[in-house]
């Protein structure tokens, strides 16, 4: 066991609880994508309401799966790599305020005290709770981080001029990440909205939360994103059979996304009044800056990829393709990582495509969006996270994997299920299809004034997508829970490692080995791009505004 | 076989750098030559309380639009070819989206901020308008449509429910209009027969309706004093968006339920 033993309990628990929760989240979703065909034609199923299983399927998938995965992978990884002592009370600690935080915030989402989707834009209120829940969930991740800086500390200490670890390096650079933007949605939610919430100040300036909001929101889709990319440098090129192509390419990425990640967020509000066209036209150069890191990941991991494919006998420009190990089930980790580079690719693109300043005007809110971040957050960093909890789950019990076929369907199903889901929703889109919208009850209803035929066939090819994609975590949930049920192997459990691959290549810069001149850039940049836009919403003083219920347009009335 | 990776790996920087150079280029292009641009800050906005219309030049308009739960104020705008319409928008409650299907022109209306935005419209035909940002549960109710019609010299625009003004009275100066514009209540039931959120009070009053129960109800005083005071007691068969409870004192109520015995 490379884990530390008081660390098993709850790490097995940080992987499991949100996996639990995700079972609600996926039916959200199937639902969702049932009720824009116009085949629900509801405003609720079994008593919960369209938005109210909305705001669950967001907060359920991408906020607490998310942010518990990259805590119990990064305890791991810290753990395996650095074989120093990580202290579990502040473990337990974390993962105690974290589970309590998020089924506080599930429970309100429940009883209809927050259908105000993930992104809880003000004036739309949610109860006190659900904010107090978001708000201690972020301070018990950021307790995890702090638990592994004095392993890391003493571990540089114990080994003077080695390199850190590079999947170390990847948690660090996450969590770095994590660290700086969630202070101004803490100041979002604790000082704007929990006060108002309660109904100790009247009203919250609508551009300013939302500003803070996405100062917040676009670094966390890297916070998402570099667990996975932390597989793409480590175990990929290690199960594919091969070497990492370079060891730098991988530190300077990293180093590159704690200072690109946050100055940039502005690009989620081209089409907000409020904000000067300037400081958005600063924010869409920035956001192209981070094509350099990201094409470094996509040469160093294709080129990892090449480098396997030849030494098990690949050949020719392209025919080396052909030799992954794409169907190998003791290697059935592989392709949940590998559908989600595939996926990944239309992902970016389509990102470029919203980054793009005015271009964005196209696609603004349509549904074009929610296709994007389905074939991001909803491609790799999915696959990448339902893969490897269950490798980790397996190795912590010790169990085999019990059905092997099953285990490698999962992705190519999901893959096949995104990829229709989305191409629905992408030409949907350009007719006009919007977001967060349930379309049942007007656009997709015939007795309706709005009914728009032209909709039908996309909605439903989405709808047939969603139906591939519940049918692949079907089987995911099939596999994991007979192998938890499956007999303990003490081999397993005793050899059990996250796989690390070797390096082919480096280059040893000494600014990448220090976090410090990189943290402090970061800082920067997020000062130089977010302090004149700030300015102005604060000098351009808009109104106070008060709350609404989603369910009622009188001001501050709850039911 | 010895390969230079580094070398190799600082040319993929480069040319990222070139890539997001020309990208860049490209979005310089469409924003200062082609004009195509984003919303930004309105200096010295002028706040409106009305949705309406303005000349202020040949086929050029001023349109000012008023976005609230769950309607565009005005829904329905006609033009004559080749209008240019510059339009102010903000929003009486929450954030809402607007896009025109079809055009360049896809912004926010947020509660105290005046967005702007113009557009000139060569062709005819129904530019349908799609509220795209959640807005509460009657958020997938909220559109618009403006149509560019050949047979037209002016402007017209409408909220949809012109009907109503030949009731006899002057709809805005009612009481009722006035309790009901406070609490909502058009936002899902209109006044024109056309069905919303909820049921239309059109020719509401002295109707049977069914229950969800199945049972069918005489709607008279009782009913409607009852429905409103405790909205979830009997539910009309076919809808199921839960209507709130409203604080209102029983002079506005009576006020209401008088307006809803006039709309016949």
């Amino acid at each position: 066991m490379t884990l530390q033993k008081e660390l098993k309990l709850p790490v097995l628990i940080q992987l499991c609880l949100p996996l639990a929760l995700l079972i609600f989240g996926i039916y959200h979703g199937l639902l969702q994508t049932m009720y824009r065909a116009g085949v629900i034609k509801a405003d609720r199923v079994m008593g919960i309401e369209y938005y109210q299983g909305l705001t669950a399927h967001g907060v359920i998938n991408a906020i607490v799966l998310t942010t518990f995965f990259a805590v119990a992978f990064g305890n791991y990884v810290v753990s395996q790599m650095l074989k120093q002592r990580i202290n579990p009370k502040l473990t337990w600690a974390s993962l105690l305020i974290m589970a309590g935080a998020a089924v506080a915030a599930a429970f309100e989402i429940f009883a209809g005290r927050a259908s105000v989707l993930y992104t809880f834009y003000p004036p739309l209120k949610a109860s006190p709770l659900f904010y107090l829940g978001l708000a201690f969930f972020i301070v018990g991740s950021w307790i995890a981080f702090w638990s592994w800086i004095s392993p890391y500390l003493c571990w540089r200490k114990a080994n003077p001029g080695k390199k850190t670890p590079l999947s170390v390096v990847g948690i660090f650079a996450t969590f770095i990440v994590w660290q700086l933007c969630t202070l101004p949605v803490a100041y979002e939610v604790l000082v704007l909205l929990l006060p108002w919430s309660l109904g100790w100040v009247a009203g919250v300036d609508v551009t300013l939360a939302k500003t803070l909001f996405w100062f917040f929101g676009h670094p966390l889709v890297y916070f998402w994103l570099l667990p996975t990319y932390v597989m793409f440098y480590t175990v990929l090129p290690k199960i594919s059979g091969g070497k990492l192509l370079s060891d730098f390419g991988g530190r300077f990425a990293f180093m590159l996304f704690i200072v690109l990640s946050s100055p940039l967020g502005l690009h989620h509000q081209f089409a907000d009044p409020g904000i000067s066209t300037s400081w958005k036209g600063l924010h869409a150069i920035l956001t192209s800056l981070v094509a350099i890191p990201s094409l470094i990941t996509a040469f160093t991991v294709a080129g990892s990829l090449e480098f396997a494919a030849r030494k098990r006998g690949g050949k020719g420009l392209f025919r080396w393709w052909l030799k992954l190990p794409y169907f190998d089930q003791d290697r059935w980790l592989f392709p949940y990582l590998f559908c989600g580079l595939v996926i990944f690719i239309f992902g970016g693109i389509t990102g470029i495509v919203n980054a793009s300043l005015s271009m964005n005007n196209m696609v603004h809110n349509t549904a074009w969006i929610p296709a994007h971040f389905h074939l991001t957050v909803g491609g790799p960093v999915f696959l990448g996270i339902l893969g490897m909890s269950m490798f980790l789950i397996f190795g912590i019990l010790g169990r085999k994997m019990p059905l092997p076929k099953m285990a490698l369907s999962v992705p190519y199903l999901w893959t096949l299920g995104v990829f229709t889901m989305s191409t629905g929703q992408f030409i949907g889109s350009f007719m006009g299809e919007p977001r967060r919208s349930n379309l049942g009850l007007t656009y997709l209803n015939p007795d309706s004034t709005a009914f728009r035929p032209d909709w039908l066939t996309t909605t439903h090819i989405s709808m047939i997508g969603g139906i591939v994609m519940t049918l692949s975590i079907l089987f995911f949930f099939i596999v994991l829970i007979r192998g938890i049920a499956g007999e303990k192997d003490e081999s397993i459990e005793s050899t059990f490692e996250i796989p690390q691959s070797e390096s082919l290549h480096d280059e040893d810069f000494a600014a990448l080995r220090n976090f410090r001149p990189w943290i402090l850039a970061a800082i920067v940049a997020a000062i130089v791009a977010y302090a004149p836009p700030l300015y102005d919403i604060y000098k351009n003083n808009y109104s106070a505004v008060p709350g609404y219920d989603p369910n009622s347009p009188i001001p501050d009335i709850r039911k | 076989m010895k390969i230079d990776i580094f070398g190799l790996e600082k040319k993929v920087i480069y040319i990222a750098i070139l890539l997001s150079v020309v990208h860049l280029s490209l979005i310089a292009f469409a924003v200062f030559r082609l004009g195509i641009t984003v919303p930004g800050c309105v200096l010295n906005p002028k706040p409106f309380e009305k949705a309406e219309i303005i000349k202020h030049g040949d086929k050029r308009y001023e349109l000012r639009m008023i976005a609230k739960m769950w309607a565009f104020e005005p829904k329905i705008v006609r033009l004559p070819v080749g209008s240019t319409l510059e339009i102010f928008m903000t929003s009486k409650d929450v954030n809402h989206g607007f896009q025109i299907v079809g055009t360049n022109i896809n912004v926010m209306a947020v509660p105290g901020v005046m967005t702007q935005a113009e557009i000139t419209f060569n062709n005819p035909g129904a530019y349908r308008i799609v509220c795209n940002e959640f807005c509460g549960i009657g958020h997938q109710e909220m559109n618009g449509v403006i149509e560019i019609d050949p047979n037209i010299e002016e402007p017209q625009i409408s909220n949809g429910y012109q009907q109503v003004a030949a009731a006899g009275f002057n709809l805005d100066e009612h009481p009722g209009k006035k309790a009901m514009d406070k609490f909502g209540c058009v936002a899902c039931h209109s006044l024109d027969g056309s069905v919303v959120v909820g049921p239309s009070f059109k020719g509401l009053f002295g109707k049977r309706e069914e229950m969800a129960s199945g049972e069918k109800v005489l709607v008279d005083e009782t009913y409607l004093r009852a429905s409103i005071s405790d909205p979830q007691k009997q539910v009309v068969k076919g809808f199921s968006i839960q209507m709130p409870v409203t604080p209102m004192t029983p002079e506005e109520l009576n006020h209401i339920v008088e307006l809803i015995k006039a709309i016949k």
